[in-house]
């Protein structure tokens, strides 16, 4: 049912573009979905959430490195916002005051007050509230992206790595041609031809993230591949699939989990910076990319339509930026700066 | 005149997990022209002795004592005068050439840069001096445009010793220059070491865990153990008549003495045995080795043994040969 | 060397062959016949079956897909990327048009970046865990996460709204381009700043600057001899990834400040939905790139004598 009515709502921005948001059909309609998928959002936000930090902890287990990554202060700074900013995306209904889609044409652009903390944008919605239910979204497509890409780009990397020969010359010509595409335009075309919505910014973004995982996991099992404990485990005559589960992925795990932090924060960019162009999430739907898309024309007069999205994922970004490095420096995988 | 005196130098660092104690109490001479060997285990305090000597250490060394070079104290130089007086006065080879030169400038660069430094040549003449220091270690100087990954290992360490004894320093300091080296090689090596240095008249600290190296080139031995100097002596005598415990089981763990490895662990710097720091592994340790802590006893003949064991009788003998049995 | 380029150039090859598959496959992505929505963007609303029909004569839409692959790859191996299906304009000529204006908001940022990133990274590396060097981490953390199109609206509302100093959108004057350089540079700087501080910091951990100081070198011959020349490698390698942030940066700053170069094209025909011509922008941003790629990739090669002399690969 919520597929039906995501996929009506983007049939219709996508043929009256960009003019409908006014009218009352398309805010209906637009609204169920946004509850529905919201709720859905925000749950999986959760769980994912969830179990990335359980993941963490698993892999910091060793008493010494849980207190570096805590004396490691921004990088605690960055696990409490990133809780924080999961509380909003999980009691969104609960934090705003208003409901994010509803309209008050009369009070439109006013300024922070009381009723309306971040104020209200120029169809007086209440931006504060808006801007929490955007953290639904920037974390669902943070989250499940790098839950798809680093599940699949990570097997991919370890087959490849540990099999050699024409299939890893095969995957690995496959990661070459999508890094061939620069940053964010390939995501761009296929956000684009697909048409706007949130399981294609989803798909569009997968399609274009896996590379790096499968390119740094490839190359910590070529180096594993020739350690002592591998080639012991060979002798032994375990199968391929048991040393690739007990002693490839393990140590595998350190360095994409801090790929996948760091990834949740380009993943978050990149899908604000494709509402932004008006190729991701659409109208009306609260998000902060196109908040932002829609705050311009008012930039002097009420710069507040800008700011405080744009914060929002700054905040964001932020937050999982610090969580990877300090995992980095304390489980010390050498991911590299930009892994 | 000693041409080096190091008195009660300690050095440690300040790490995480606390304070390693790398070097502790150590006096130790050099006299001019002199070959001293520093032997030991890997990884018991001789290279970051040899580098204090320099200055070379990282920032959260602290370094404590005197190391007097010619009636100077190194430790009390400006940094400007200890950069003066680095290469120039005493010159180093550092462990492991692979790592010790600069991956990306071409051999007689680095070797001329030192000439341009030290000397204010221009780079005609400094280079002409490269290429001729290049000849002296046995190294074709139509060689010097290569760079560090196109020589073999002991290639490169002789162009560490063309670059530490580059401007003919009055004490060269060689850190494991053996190391990693054929046999062949490492004896080639070793000649050529103890062959310029004879010819320069500069004294050399030979640090290395190769006995056989310092057995014949050394004209002194100290020996460390876990940051302490618990020998010396004239090398001859120490190899012929070890005295502590330490080096007699250095000198069993030798091929020709039936390769019996020194039994049990290097030790913990962070939390060194109590007493005598030998005492877990010695074969003749009594009790008070693990209360007492030695002293450095001087015997007759500028010996030097710290073991409780010759507090009593001051002879190197005392050890009798069938206690080592059991 | 010669055979580590050679290598590197047929890999390109397959590389290019590859994007032209992905290129035209996504054209497939989108919902519809493309024939319809080609004619859609053509004439507008009211389409007859005649026309639909037309179009998809006229494009050669009725071919089975791989002779529709096979004969757009041809074309392109000819430099004819065919032209665009609304304006009916020859593409890699538009292309070519557009191309000065992104490359002069590319060099300028990325020469920005260099200016503000290599200075910032050294030094914070040679006083590391001082004042400085916190400030400069931070700011650089900082700056990787602010969103450029943020930036670049904050900087219009500053510098062209309430203090009207600078132009907010245009093109051809020196003024024009310096927000959208800032845009793009600053937040390029913060990236370089972070490798170029943790590479300077690897390459004074090596033993060869001990080395070098044992041997009585000033600091000065030390820093710029010794340690820049081998931080800066890595960072010239990075230098190629950066064309690829500069060209996926340049669509968004180029469609924030209407600057009218490669970027600004892709979107719009994007949302024009004219396909023919998205397939040539993609195509031709991802050819530069990996050629640029190559270029730094030998540049690296001729730079690092472990890679120029080595006799076995």
């Amino acid at each position: 049912m919520t597929d039906m009515t995501e996929s009506r709502c983007i049939n219709m921005t996508e043929k009256t573009a960009e003019k409908m948001t006014g009218e009352i059909s398309e805010k209906k309609t637009g609204k169920k979905a946004e509850k529905t998928a919201g709720k859905m959002i925000g749950n999986i936000a959760g769980i994912m959430i969830g179990n990335i930090a359980g993941k963490m902890i698993g892999n910091i287990t060793r008493k010494k490195q849980v207190q570096e990554f805590r004396k490691n202060r921004l990088a605690v700074l960055g696990v409490l916002l990133i809780a924080f900013l999961a509380f909003l995306a999980l009691f969104a209904p609960l934090v705003s005051p208003h409901d994010p889609l509803e309209q008050k044409l009369e009070r439109g652009l006013e300024g922070p007050s009381l009723e309306y903390p971040f104020g209200t944008d120029n169809l007086g919605r209440c931006i504060f509230s808006r801007v929490v239910y955007g953290t639904q979204v920037s974390l669902g497509i943070g989250v499940l992206v790098v839950t798809a890409t680093s599940i699949a780009g990570t097997l991919l990397g370890i087959l490849s790595g540990y099999k050699g020969g024409l299939f890893d010359e095969i995957v690995m010509r496959g990661v070459d041609i999508v890094l061939a595409f620069p940053n964010i335009i390939l995501a761009l075309v296929i956000a684009g031809l697909l048409g706007s919505g949130f399981f294609n910014v989803v798909l569009a973004l997968s399609l274009t993230q896996w590379p790096v995982y499968t390119r740094l996991v490839r190359a910590q099992v070529l180096s594993l591949k020739k350690q002592a404990f591998v080639e012991a485990a060979r002798a032994l005559r375990a199968s391929n699939f048991y040393i690739m589960r007990r002693h490839i992925l393990p140590n595998c795990m350190g360095s994409v989990v801090v790929l996948g932090t760091l990834e949740i924060a380009h993943v978050i960019i990149f899908a604000a910076a494709l509402s932004f162009l008006g190729l991701g999430i659409p109208m009306p739907t609260a998000e902060w990319g196109s908040m932002l898309k829609e705050g311009i024309p008012y930039l002097l007069s009420a710069p507040h339509l800008t700011f405080f999205p744009g914060l929002m994922i700054m905040l964001t970004v932020l937050a999982f930026n610090f969580a990877g490095d300090g995992l980095r420096d304390c489980l010390d995988t050498g991911t590299g700066v930009m892994a | 005149m000693s041409l080096l005196s190091v008195e009660a130098l300690n050095v440690s660092f300040r790490t995480g997990r606390g304070l390693v104690k790398a070097n502790e109490g150590i006096f130790l001479e050099i006299k001019e022209g002199e070959v001293l060997a520093l032997i030991g285990e890997t990884g018991c305090g001789k290279t970051t002795f040899g580098k204090a000597l320099l200055r070379l250490l990282s920032k959260n060394v602290m370094i404590k004592g005197r190391i007097l070079f010619r009636g100077r104290d190194l430790l009390a130089l400006s940094r400007n005068e200890m950069r003066q007086l680095r290469g120039k006065e005493i010159g180093i080879v550092l462990q492991n050439p692979s790592l010790a030169l600069n991956p990306v400038l071409s051999i007689g660069d680095q070797l001329a840069e030192v000439y341009r430094s030290h000397e204010g040549c221009g780079k005609k003449e400094a280079e002409k001096k490269a290429g001729e220091m290049l000849g002296l270690v046995g190294i074709d100087p139509s060689r010097k445009a290569e760079y560090p990954h196109q020589f073999s290992g002991g290639m490169l360490q002789r162009v560490m010793v063309a670059l530490g004894l580059a401007l003919r320093p009055a004490l060269l300091i060689a850190d494991e220059p053996t190391r990693g080296l054929d046999l062949q090689t490492k004896q080639q090596i070793a000649d050529l070491i103890s062959g310029l240095v004879k010819q320069e008249a500069s004294a050399l600290l030979l640090i290395t865990h190769d006995l056989e190296v310092a057995e014949q080139i050394a004209d002194r031995a100290a020996v460390m153990y876990a940051g302490e100097i618990v020998e010396t002596g004239k090398a001859r005598e120490i190899f012929s008549n070890p005295g502590h415990p330490y080096t007699r089981a250095l000198l069993e763990a030798l091929p020709e003495n039936g390769l019996r490895a020194v039994p049990g662990q290097g030790p913990s710097f962070v939390n060194p045995p109590s007493g005598c720091r030998f005492h877990p592994r010695c074969a003749f340790g009594t009790e008070s080795c693990q209360k007492i802590r030695p002293r450095l006893l001087e015997l007759e003949g500028e010996r030097q043994v710290r073991c409780l064991l010759f507090e009593s009788t001051g002879k190197p003998e005392e050890i009798p040969d069938d206690a080592a049995k059991s | 060397m010669w055979n580590y380029i050679a290598k590197r150039l047929l890999l390109i090859f397959v590389v290019i062959f590859g994007v032209t598959l992905v290129t035209f496959s996504a054209m497939y992505l989108a919902p519809g016949d493309p024939a319809e929505v080609i004619a859609l963007a053509r004439y507008g609303q009211d389409l007859s079956a005649e026309q639909i029909e037309a179009v998809r004569a006229a494009e050669g839409l009725d071919s089975p897909v791989h002779i529709q692959y096979l004969t757009w790859f041809e074309h392109v191996l000819r430099l004819d990327f065919g032209k665009s299906v609304i304006s009916s304009d020859d593409i890699l000529e538009e292309i070519l048009f557009r191309l000065p204006a992104t490359a002069e908001l590319a060099l300028a940022s990325l020469f920005l970046s260099l200016i503000i990133a290599i200075p910032a990274g050294v030094l914070s590396a040679l006083k590391q865990n001082s004042l400085l060097d916190n400030a400069c981490v931070f700011t650089s953390l900082l700056g990787v996460s602010i969103p450029n199109f943020w930036l670049g609206l904050f900087l219009i509302w500053l510098f062209a709204l309430k203090l009207p100093l600078l132009p907010s959108y245009g093109y051809g004057n020196l003024e024009n381009l310096v927000l959208p350089t800032l845009t793009l540079g600053t937040s390029m700087a913060a990236v370089t700043t972070r490798l170029t501080r943790s590479s300077m910091l690897e390459v004074l951990k090596q033993e060869y600057i001990v080395a070098a100081r044992a041997r009585g070198l000033d600091e000065r011959s030390i820093l710029f001899r010794h340690a820049l020349k081998n931080a800066l490698l890595p960072v010239l390698t990075f230098a190629g990834m950066q064309l690829g942030y500069l060209l996926g940066g340049a669509v968004i700053v180029e469609t924030i400040f209407s600057w009218p170069g490669l970027g600004k094209l892709l979107v719009d025909s994007i949302f024009a939905r004219d396909f023919a011509l998205v397939q040539g922008c993609v195509l031709f941003i991802a050819i530069l790139f990996s050629l640029s790629s190559l270029a730094v990739d030998i540049l690296y090669a001729v730079l690092d004598p472990r890679i120029r002399y080595d006799r076995h690969d």
